[in-house]
C-alpha cells in the first residue's frame, strides 16, 4: 500500500503539546491534562516523547489511560544506523505503543546516542546530509515501520554543525520518497539550519514536497553568543522566533495532508503558552486548515 | 549503498567533544584522520562549518564526565585524591580510549573504565588501587546494561526450577549462572576497599557525584588511605543486580566453595560437574545434590542456558 493510501488511514489529531519522561514535574511545567481542560482545542493530543530505558512517567501513563490521543516520539534511535535497531529495542517500543496507542510513531532523524543504546548520552546531532546517508536513514524507517506496524515519520533534528552536501529539505525529500513516507517537519529546526547554512528562512522549501508533511512542530528558540558565536539555542521557550513563525506559514499554505501540528512549550507555564498556540490556530485557520486548527471540518 | 556516513558522523562526535582534535582536524585533515576510512570529499565536507559551531554547547564535556562518574565513583575519587581534583578526569575525553571507542562504536563506560585502569597500571593516575576499583566497577557497569529476558521463565521462578531440579535424575542437564549475577576476580582487598569508600561517598550526602564534585571532597580519610590491596591473592566476587525497575549491583564476596561453583557454571556446565566441584569443597556426594539445588532456588544458578556472558574479569571483558 502506498504512503497516499495509508495516509488515508491516519486520523487528524488537530493541535497538541508535548512532553518527555519528568518534563511535567519541572517547576511551572505545563501540565497536558489541565490545559486540555481549559483550552481543548489546544491540547487535543499528546506527543510523548519516549526513551526506553526511562518509559513513560506518571502524566504520559494517566493521559494514555484517560484515552487521550497520542503519537510516540522516540527519542533513542539512530534511524540511518542498522545496528541500532536490537530485538529488545523493538520489543520495547512495540510494549510502550501498546500502552499509549499512537497514532505514528515519529521523532529527530539524527544521532541520539553514540555507539550503542546507553543512558544519559541524549545527544542529538544532525544526520550527514548525503545520499548515502538518506538512503540509511530511509531503509532504517522501512524496518522500524514493518517492525511495529505503525507509520514513521522522520523530523529534521536541530543543530549547529552542519555537514553534507545536501541542502536539509532535500535531504528529506529523499528520504520521505525512498520510504515512501511523510515528514515531521520541525519549523524552529529548519529555521536553526537555515540561518547556520547562510540561508534565508524559506530557502529549499519551494522543491520540497510539502505534501508528505504530515506534522509540524513550532517553537521558541533563544539566540545566543559564543567566542563571538552567534547561534540559536532549541530551548522550547515561549518566544518563538520570526523565521519559525514565516517557515511555518509557508509550509502551513502548502501541507495538503497535514494533521496534526505540536507547539514545543512543556517547561512553560500554561499562562504563558496560549498566545503561541492562539497564532498557531490562526495560522492554521488562514490555510484553509481548520480541522487541525480545530475550528472546523477543513477542506 | 555505503555506511560511510557513520564513519564521518563519529569524527564530528569526536571534533564536538575534544577541541584539541577539533583543531587538528581543521588544520591538517588527512593527518589527522589517519586510519579513518573516508574519502577527499568527505575530509573536506567536515571542516566546512565554522569551527566555532563545534564549541556552543560548553558542558557537554562535564556533562558526559557526570554520568562517567556515576558509574566510577569510588575509582574517580581515588584517582582525585591523587591528583588533587576529579576535574582531571576530563582529559579522558581527549585520550585515545575516547577517540577509539567513538570511532569503532563502543561503549563510552567501558572504555572510561580502561582508561582508569590503564591510568593507574601506568602511573599516570598515581594510586594503583584505581586499576582494580576500575575493573569492579567496570562489571558492575556491565551488569547494569545487561538485557534480562523477563520471558526467561527459570530466571523468573527459582521455585520452579529448584523443584524440576529435585525430580531430575539426569545429571547431564545443563546448568548456569543468572543473568542476573556476574563474577569479577580482582586483587584481594579490593571489594573492602570499595564498600568502604562506597559508604564514605554516600555519607557526604545522597548525590554522590556531587560528594565527588565537591571541592572539599578529594582528600582521603586517613582510615582509608592504609586500605591495601594484595595482587598475590586475588578474590572473587560475586554481584548481583537487584530486581525492579532500578539497576542496583551488590557486591560480596563468596567463600571459596561456592565462588569455585559459580565459576564452573559461568559458561555453563552440566550438574555432575558441579555435584563434584562440591565435593572437592567439603560436600559428601549426598550433600552435593541440596547445595546445587539451594543455589538454583536463591536464583544463582539457571537450568535453562542464559543468553549472557556472566563472567567479567577486567573492564577488557567487561563489554556488554
Amino acid at each position: 500500500m502506498s504512503f497516499r493510501e495509508r495516509l488515508q488511514r491516519l486520523p487528524v489529531l488537530g493541535i497538541g503539546v508535548s512532553t518527555e519522561y519528568g518534563a511535567g514535574d519541572a517547576p511551572h511545567a505545563l501540565d497536558p491534562l489541565a490545559l486540555r481542560a481549559t483550552h481543548p482545542r489546544f491540547a487535543a493530543f499528546l506527543e510523548i516523547g519516549i526513551e526506553t530505558e526511562k518509559g513513560l512517567d506518571a502524566h504520559a501513563r494517566v493521559w494514555a489511560a484517560d484515552g487521550g490521543p497520542t503519537t510516540y516520539h522516540f527519542l533513542d534511535v539512530n534511524l540511518d544506523d542498522p545496528e541500532d535497531f536490537d530485538p529488545d529495542w523493538l520489543n520495547d517500543v512495540r510494549d510502550y505503543a501498546a500502552v499509549i496507542r499512537p497514532a505514528w510513531l515519529c521523532g529527530d532523524a539524527g544521532l541520539w546516542h553514540f555507539g550503542k543504546r546507553e543512558r544519559g548520552h541524549m545527544l542529538l546531532l544532525p544526520p550527514v546530509l548525503n545520499d548515502d546517508a538518506a538512503t540509511a536513514m530511509a531503509d532504517g524507517i522501512r524496518a522500524l515501520r514493518d517492525a511495529t506496524g505503525f507509520e514513521v515519520f522522520p523530523e529534521n533534528p536541530p543543530g549547529q554543525v552542519f555537514i553534507g552536501d545536501l541542502h536539509l529539505l532535500e535531504f528529506f525529500a529523499r528520504v520521505c520518497d525512498r520510504a515512501d513516507t511523510g515528514m515531521l517537519l520541525d519549523c524552529a529546526h529548519l529555521g536553526i539550519y537555515q540561518r547556520m547554512t547562510g540561508h534565508t528562512p524559506l530557502d529549499g522549501l519551494a522543491d520540497f514536497p510539502c505534501e508528505r508533511i504530515v506534522e509540524m512542530h513550532v517553537a521558541g528558540g533563544t539566540v545566543r553568543q559564543h567566542d563571538e558565536f552567534e547561534f540559536v539555542e532549541d530551548d522550547h521557550h515561549t518566544r518563538v522566533l520570526p523565521p519559525t513563525w514565516e517557515i511555518f506559514e509557508a509550509a502551513a499554505a502548502r501541507a495538503t495532508h497535514l494533521k496534526a501540528v505540536v507547539f514545543e512549550c512543556e517547561r512553560n507555564a500554561s499562562e504563558r503558552v496560549v498566545p503561541g498556540f492562539e497564532r498557531i490556530a490562526a495560522v492554521l485557520d488562514g490555510a484553509g486548515r481548520t480541522d487541525v486548527a480545530g475550528t472546523g471540518v477543513g477542506r | 549503498m555505503t555506511l560511510a556516513h557513520l564513519a564521518l558522523q563519529r569524527v564530528v562526535v569526536r571534533m564536538l567533544y575534544d577541541a584539541a582534535f577539533r583543531q587538528a582536524v581543521y588544520e591538517a585533515p588527512y593527518a589527522a584522520l589517519a586510519g579513518v576510512d573516508l574519502t577527499p570529499e568527505e575530509r573536506a565536507a567536515v571542516v566546512r562549518p565554522d569551527p566555532r559551531a563545534f564549541a556552543t554547547d560548553p558542558y557537554r564535556r562535564p556533562r558526559a564526565l557526570r554520568s562517567l562518574l556515576e558509574e566510577y565513583p569510588v575509582s574517580a575519587w581515588l584517582a582525585a585524591t591523587a591528583t588533587g581534583d576529579v576535574r582531571t578526569l576530563d582529559a579522558f575525553f581527549s585520550s585515545a580510549f575516547f577517540h577509539d571507542c567513538i570511532q569503532q562504536r563502543g561503549s563510552l563506560a567501558h572504555a572510561f573504565g580502561i582508561y582508569l585502569e590503564r591510568g593507574a597500571r601506568s602511573g599516570e593516575i598515581q594510586d594503583p588501587r584505581v586499576s582494580w576499583t576500575a575493573v569492579l566497577e567496570g562489571a558492575i557497569a556491565a551488569l547494569r546494561r545487561r538485557r534480562l529476558n523477563p520471558r526467561r521463565q527459570l530466571d523468573a521462578t527459582p521455585l520452579d526450577a529448584a523443584a524440576r531440579l529435585s525430580d531430575t535424575v539426569d545429571t547431564s542437564a545443563k546448568i548456569e549462572l543468572s543473568a542476573r549475577h556476574a563474577l569479577v576476580t580482582v586483587a584481594g582487598g579490593t571489594a573492602h576497599l570499595f564498600q568502604q569508600a562506597r559508604l564514605h561517598l554516600a555519607n557526604r550526602g545522597r548525590d554522590i557525584v556531587q560528594a565527588l564534585l565537591a571541592t572539599d571532597a578529594a582528600p582521603a580519610p586517613a582510615g582509608l588511605a592504609h586500605f591495601r590491596i594484595d595482587e598475590t591473592e586475588p578474590e572473587t566476587l560475586l554481584l548481583e543486580r537487584l530486581p525492579g525497575t532500578g539497576s542496583e549491583v551488590t557486591v560480596e564476596a563468596p567463600n571459596p566453595g561456592l565462588a569455585a561453583l559459580l565459576a564452573l557454571a559461568v559458561a555453563g556446565t552440566s550438574l555432575q560437574a558441579l555435584y563434584d566441584e562440591a565435593t572437592k569443597h567439603d560436600a559428601t556426594p549426598e550433600e552435593a545434590p541440596d547445595i546445587v539445588a539451594d543455589l538454583v532456588l536463591d536464583g544463582l544458578l539457571v537450568l535453562s542456558p542464559p543468553e549472557d556472558v556472566s563472567s567479567v574479569d577486567s573492564p577488557s571483558a567487561a563489554e556488554d
